[in-house]
């Protein structure tokens, strides 16, 4: 009798910890590997069904391998299995191919979110790769930071030997042929030649100018993605339909740091669809962007994949939805969405304070979407609003309330049996590369007053009103805006415990508070106002967007004028040149 | 439409994707290969699938059953789907079911099972031994165990038993593997 999973050292770990599959793989993936090729590993700073969803990851996957790239995952593993590999001295591995990911040639980390730096450290850590890049000698892997964190580097630059910034795509080919032809030769060489690549910093080797790399042309759709065994927060065949946003909300850094927009062609995103869901299949299609209703091929796609899907019984579904009457029919074509639930985000209680974040969303514009929605069927709303914003008054944070008690309303005109209207008011974080990131952040203290007052104005038992705890705002405020200065506070708040700061059920303020102290830092320097005259430690990155063009920005945000959305009316915001 | 009966393994990683998720495993995996479920009625329509008796993660099985409702299934088809399985999950064989078929459950109401313990080998055989709801328990080779008992008491459930009776500390001081699930002997 021959069991070989038995004599796995990590079988027995594995058999004590919370949801093992996080760290068994058994997925779907047409995967090989190359001896010799330059060794991936693809780092999540969270855990796997987190990971799994993330979109990124099922991109680059594919096209490093098609650069001849051995590629792989790995995924923050959570306490408990932290603990028991501590004790075990086991090495953290990869999902796929079991190599310990020290062994690894590089080691790219996605940072998508300010909480999740710990967990950094811990992949590193538990990797046995020192978690300073001063640290790590020849033979250690190259630890690199991409994503949306890569463009505010300094809060983390002393713990990456380099971070890329902007797509992927337009770096990795580059970067993976100098870092296959340099293997074995010193590693401060080896940094010193792929600073010379556009969008790449190198922190050892200090600050200069870095413009952001963009791909000027959407690349190929995955001929197939991986396909997760066990139930990921977000479990579909997904294909982006473009990146950018022309929309300019002003509180939204995503929307600034990936202009301009990129489109496919709508041609590439049917034949893209129906090609994933048969490699993978998935039963459910997605169709992702920052804001898909805007994408130009939308009715094209939709009333093709709408048809060809259904008859194979497979759900098409759009993640965001813009609150305007064509976003609801959109959705209502969707013959497979349940009419249970649709999703708005007004993010502001009145038309001025709207006018101010550039939300372009008029109180018609609400009135005639909920009257469309409820029209069409759907009985549950879910609307989220943010509290803190510039000039906010109470009268704007009332507006909440008013604006959910009208759709009550609304429902009720419709006659709706059982209408339910939830609401979510988080609290706002001014980010860098964004008109906000001269504002102050609203306190803890602040925003649970607001958040309370808020809550309090509600009378209705068919709306339900929460908003979030302040205290995780507050931290992610703190790193949104940060420097260099903040990394000895991260690693310090790691020696004491902290792990996924995201979420709620392991967070612990105190543990940070005591890592600030510890290391002479005020976090409510990040927090405040900040000078027009300041010079940012981010700003050394061109995002492409003039920072110019931010302040300008902001000064309209201040009189409450608005903005158009720059593929209607272009204002020269820098991202463009006209060649894409 | 048919109903046909397909025996698989989960080996390796496979043995912690939780029994739960089968249906989606099975049915994706077909959906790659071409393979067309029937789907049942009503709000949420799904693959019809069903399964033996919960097999608990940690477990290795080598022949677990699974019958499904399948618009078509030939021996191309099959290899198809086998190559579509995800790692650690193989089909072993399949066989189209005559109607009337018992379900699974009343088809197997047995498992027999290899039990080993990284512990205390003398303890484990002791529990077995005595424990009435096992029918027969064999030493072989390895230190393994194997014993066959009613799945009127699931493996999870003897996995328990064998815990807290202090054989061992956890989970982790068990190898288990299920190697098939049983009729009953003919005449009975």
């Amino acid at each position: 009798m021959n069991f070989p999973e038995f004599d796995n050292p990590y079988w027995p770990i594995l058999a004590q910890v919370q949801r093992p599959s996080r760290y068994s793989g058994s997925e779907w993936r047409a995967a090989s590997f190359k001896a010799d090729s330059l060794s991936f590993c693809l780092a999540f700073p969270d855990v796997y069904e987190i990971g799994m969803s993330y979109y990124g990851f099922q991109i680059l996957e594919p096209f490093l391998s098609s650069l001849g790239v051995n590629v792989d995952r790995v995924y923050c593993p959570w306490l408990d299995f932290e603990k028991i590999l501590r004790t075990s001295s086991l090495p953290l591995i990869s999902v796929e191919s079991k190599t310990p990911i020290k062994d690894f040639d590089a080691v790219g980390f996605t940072l998508q979110h300010e909480l999740g730096y710990t967990n950094i450290l811990t992949i590193l850590d538990l990797s046995g790769i020192p978690i300073r890049a001063e640290f790590r000698g020849d033979k250690d892997p190259i630890v690199i930071g991409g994503g949306a964190g890569a463009l505010i580097p300094g809060p983390i630059s002393p713990f990456f030997d380099m971070f890329c910034v902007g797509d992927g795509e337009a770096i990795l080919p580059e970067l993976c042929t100098i870092l296959s032809e340099t293997r074995g030769m010193p590693r401060a060489e080896r940094l010193s030649l792929c600073y010379e690549i556009t969008g790449v910093y190198v922190p050892s080797l200090g600050k200069k100018k870095i413009k952001r790399a963009i791909l000027k042309q959407m690349p190929p759709v995955p001929e197939s993605l991986i396909v997760p065994s066990v139930a990921t927060v977000h479990d579909r065949a997904a294909v982006e339909v473009f990146r950018g946003c022309s929309r300019g909300c002003r509180f939204c850094q995503a929307g600034f740091i990936t202009r301009p927009v990129r489109e496919r062609s709508a041609r590439d995103v049917i034949d893209g669809v129906l090609n994933l869901v048969r490699t993978t299949g998935w039963e459910e299609a997605g169709l992702l962007s920052l804001a898909t209703c805007d994408f130009s091929g939308i009715s094209e796609v939709m009333g093709e994949l709408s048809s060809k899907l259904g008859a194979d019984g497979v759900k098409l579904s759009l993640p965001s939805l813009r609150m305007d009457g064509f976003s609801v029919e959109l959705a209502a074509e969707l013959h497979s969405v349940k009419r249970g639930s649709l999703t708005f985000a007004p993010e502001a209680g009145t038309q001025r304070l709207r006018d101010v974040i550039n939300k372009g969303i008029s109180d018609d514009d609400i009135e005639n979407t909920l009257s469309l929605a409820f029209s069409k069927g759907w009985n549950r709303i879910k609307l989220y609003f943010m509290m803190g914003l510039p000039t906010e008054t109470t009268e704007d944070l009332a507006g909440i309330v008013t604006v959910s008690e009208r759709a009550l309303a609304i429902a009720r005109e419709h006659k709706v049996g059982r209408p339910e209207i939830n609401v979510s008011v988080a609290g706002f974080v001014p980010k860098a590369h964004t008109p906000f990131q001269w504002e102050a952040q609203n306190s803890i203290t602040k925003l649970r007053e607001k958040g309370r007052m808020v809550k309090g104005l509600n009378r209705s038992k068919k709306i339900s009103l929460s908003y979030h705890e302040p205290e995780q705002t507050f931290l992610e405020g703190i790193f949104a805006r940060g420097d260099e200065k903040l990394a000895d506070a991260v690693e310090a708040a790691w020696l004491d415990g902290a792990r996924f700061d995201n979420w709620s059920e392991t967070f612990n303020l105190s543990r940070w508070l005591g890592a600030f102290e510890k290391c002479g830092i005020d976090p409510l320097e990040y927090t405040q106002a900040r000078g027009f005259d300041e010079i940012f430690s981010w700003d050394f990155i061109d995002i492409g967007v003039t920072k110019d063009f931010l302040l300008s920005e902001m000064e309209r945000a201040v009189v409450g004028k608005t903005t158009s959305d720059c593929r209607l009316l272009c204002e020269r915001c820098g991202a463009c040149d006209g060649s894409i | 439409m048919a109903r046909y009966r397909v025996f698989y393994a989960k080996r390796a990683g496979a043995c912690f994707v939780p029994h739960i998720v089968m249906p989606t495993v099975f049915s994706r995996s077909a959906a790659r290969a071409g393979v067309v479920f029937k789907l049942t009625e009503g709000f949420s329509p799904h693959a019809k699938i069903s399964f033996g008796s919960e097999l608990p993660v940690g477990v290795v099985a080598l022949n677990e059953p699974a019958d499904v409702w399948l618009e078509h299934l030939d021996d191309d088809l099959f290899e198809r789907w086998k190559l579509a399985m995800p790692e650690g999950f193989s089909l072993q064989s399949y066989q189209e079911l005559p109607e009337g078929t018992p379900s699974i459950g009343k088809s197997f109401p047995l498992s027999r099972c290899l039990i080993k313990s990284r512990a205390d080998s003398n303890l484990l055989e002791e529990f077995l031994l005595r424990n009435e709801k096992i029918i027969s328990c064999v030493k072989c080779e390895d230190d393994f165990f194997e014993v066959l008992f009613e799945n009127t008491m699931s493996f999870g459930a003897l996995i328990r038993l064998i815990i807290s009776s202090d054989v061992v500390k956890g989970w982790y001081e068990l190898c288990l593997v299920r190697k098939n699930l049983e009729g009953l002997p003919n005449g009975q």
